[in-house]
């Protein structure tokens, strides 16, 4: 057995939970609710006297509604009156954008591309947006996403409000380029974000070098899903050569491993 | 999809099928107190994409899916609630410690997750598929979303990086950190 081999052997063995079925977390919590909506059938049996329970049940109901409502009536008469404490508008219109921005980020992470444009803002909710989307999508789902985090707020917290984050590429052709670190800036307007380009990071020439590693060992890969002539005018964007779709990343992503090998190589002809 | 079921039952027979599989999986990659969170996230998710389910064969890979995209949203929170800490006046606590942290008992154990901890996480959550969860390479690339080839490709890369990271790191010496560094 080669070292690789027993060294992912030792790997194995040092799971921390090497047995599921040693799991004896009770599963009884997430279903012990009763769903509101539950049609339930009741079969009665042929000798069974009809009881009519619901005059009792209303009646107890109604009971309780007077009960809490007398309740509350004395509560809210001995209690002094006091003024809600007030909020501190930008802070809350900040922390809200920043949630909005997280939670858009979630949708792309999941490839829920009508949820994403459902939170997007007019401005980047067109059929070219959406395949930008798809394009970050794909790359996130082949096990290559760009981390978005650190996210803060461009002061003045006034809508529009401008918020920045960092964005950390696990491509390896970017890290390979000295693309690591950029700006992802986001604007929001009413809980709704549009995604601007990224800053601080040369992502034409990433794409330049599938687009030439394409070219070299997948022409036909190139012409059918990565070429802008492939798209209709108007429906995508591109960028170093590549038209940024789901359909491209999907054909790319794969190969970042080899084309950053291949450019590490110094691109070599076949 | 089929079956005359309620989506309600459908539902809960998955649940009950695939819980302990599920947190298994979250505890291989998180403290309990958080893996039991994230699973709650992974069912509710589930329940809203019900009718989206795969056929029951592949229920499990989609339900490992649906976490590995929680659990990389759940770590990129976790390293900026971390980074707010150490900001904070050096009032930061340590992280609760990751399940490796607790259970590897053994040096070699400790000195080969921490040769993983070294990868980047698409390598490392291959190598954990296929060596934690013992998924063969289809379900693995219904989890990651990727080609059965990719996987394959991949996986042997993964256990050539894992064993230049494990030789890399001093023989007998105990790891100072054996933290994995999640979402990146």
């Amino acid at each position: 057995m080669s070292d690789v081999e027993q060294i992912y052997d030792l790997f194995v063995a040092a799971n921390p939970v090497p047995d599921d079925r040693a799991i004896t977390a009770d599963p009884q919590p997430f279903t012990d609710a009763e769903p509101t909506h539950r049609t339930r059938m009741l079969v009665r049996r042929a000798d069974q006297r009809h009881q009519r329970s619901w005059p009792r049940a209303v009646a107890a109901a109604a009971l309780a509604v007077v009960a809490a409502g007398a309740v509350w009536g004395w509560w809210s008469a001995s209690r002094p009156f006091q003024p809600a404490e007030p909020s501190d508008p930008a802070t809350t219109v900040g922390a809200r954008a920043l949630q909005a921005v997280e939670e858009w980020l979630v949708a792309l992470e999941a490839g829920d591309m009508d949820e994403v444009l459902a939170r997007s803002g007019p401005a980047t909710r067109s059929i070219e947006d959406r395949r930008v989307h798809e394009w970050a999508a794909a790359f996130s789902t082949h096990g290559l996403p760009t981390i978005i985090d650190e996210c803060a707020i461009v002061p003045p917290a006034i809508e529009p409000i401008s918020v920045r984050c960092r964005a950390t590429s696990s491509d390896p052709v970017a890290a390979e380029l000295g693309v690591v670190e950029m700006v992802a800036p986001f604007i929001v307007v009413d809980g709704l974000v549009d995604w601007q380009a990224y800053r601080g990071g040369d992502l034409a020439a990433v794409n330049a070098a599938y687009a030439q590693y394409l070219t070299l060992f997948d022409p036909t890969g190139l012409e059918a899903f990565c070429r802008p002539a492939a798209y209709e005018p108007g429906t995508f964007v591109q960028n170093g050569g590549l038209a940024l779709t789901g359909e491209c990343a999907a054909l790319v992503a794969p190969l970042a491993e080899q084309v950053a090998e291949w450019v590490r190589n110094g691109r070599p002809a076949p | 999809m089929a079956g005359n079921h309620s989506a309600e039952n459908v539902f809960d027979r998955l649940y009950r099928a695939h819980h302990s599989a599920v947190l298994a999986y979250c505890l291989r990659r998180l403290a309990p107190s958080d893996a039991h969170d994230v699973v709650s996230e992974v069912f509710t998710i589930a329940w809203r994409k019900i009718e989206a389910r795969p056929a029951d064969d592949k229920i499990r890979s989609w339900l490992y899916g649906i976490a590995y995209r929680v659990l990389s949203h759940h770590w990129r929170g976790r390293r900026r609630r971390h980074r707010l800490e150490e900001r904070m006046a050096g009032l930061a606590e340590s992280p609760p410690p990751d399940p490796e942290t607790v259970v590897v008992r053994r040096l070699e154990d400790r000195r080969v997750v921490e040769a993983a901890g070294r990868l980047r996480l698409p390598d490392r959550e291959i190598l954990r598929l296929a060596g934690w969860e013992q998924l063969p390479h289809s379900e693995i690339a219904t989890v990651l979303g990727i080609s059965v080839a990719a996987v394959d490709q991949r996986f042997h890369r993964a256990k050539k990086r894992l064993a230049r990271e494990y030789e890399r790191l001093p023989a007998g010496a105990p790891a100072g950190s054996v933290r994995m560094r999640e979402g990146r």
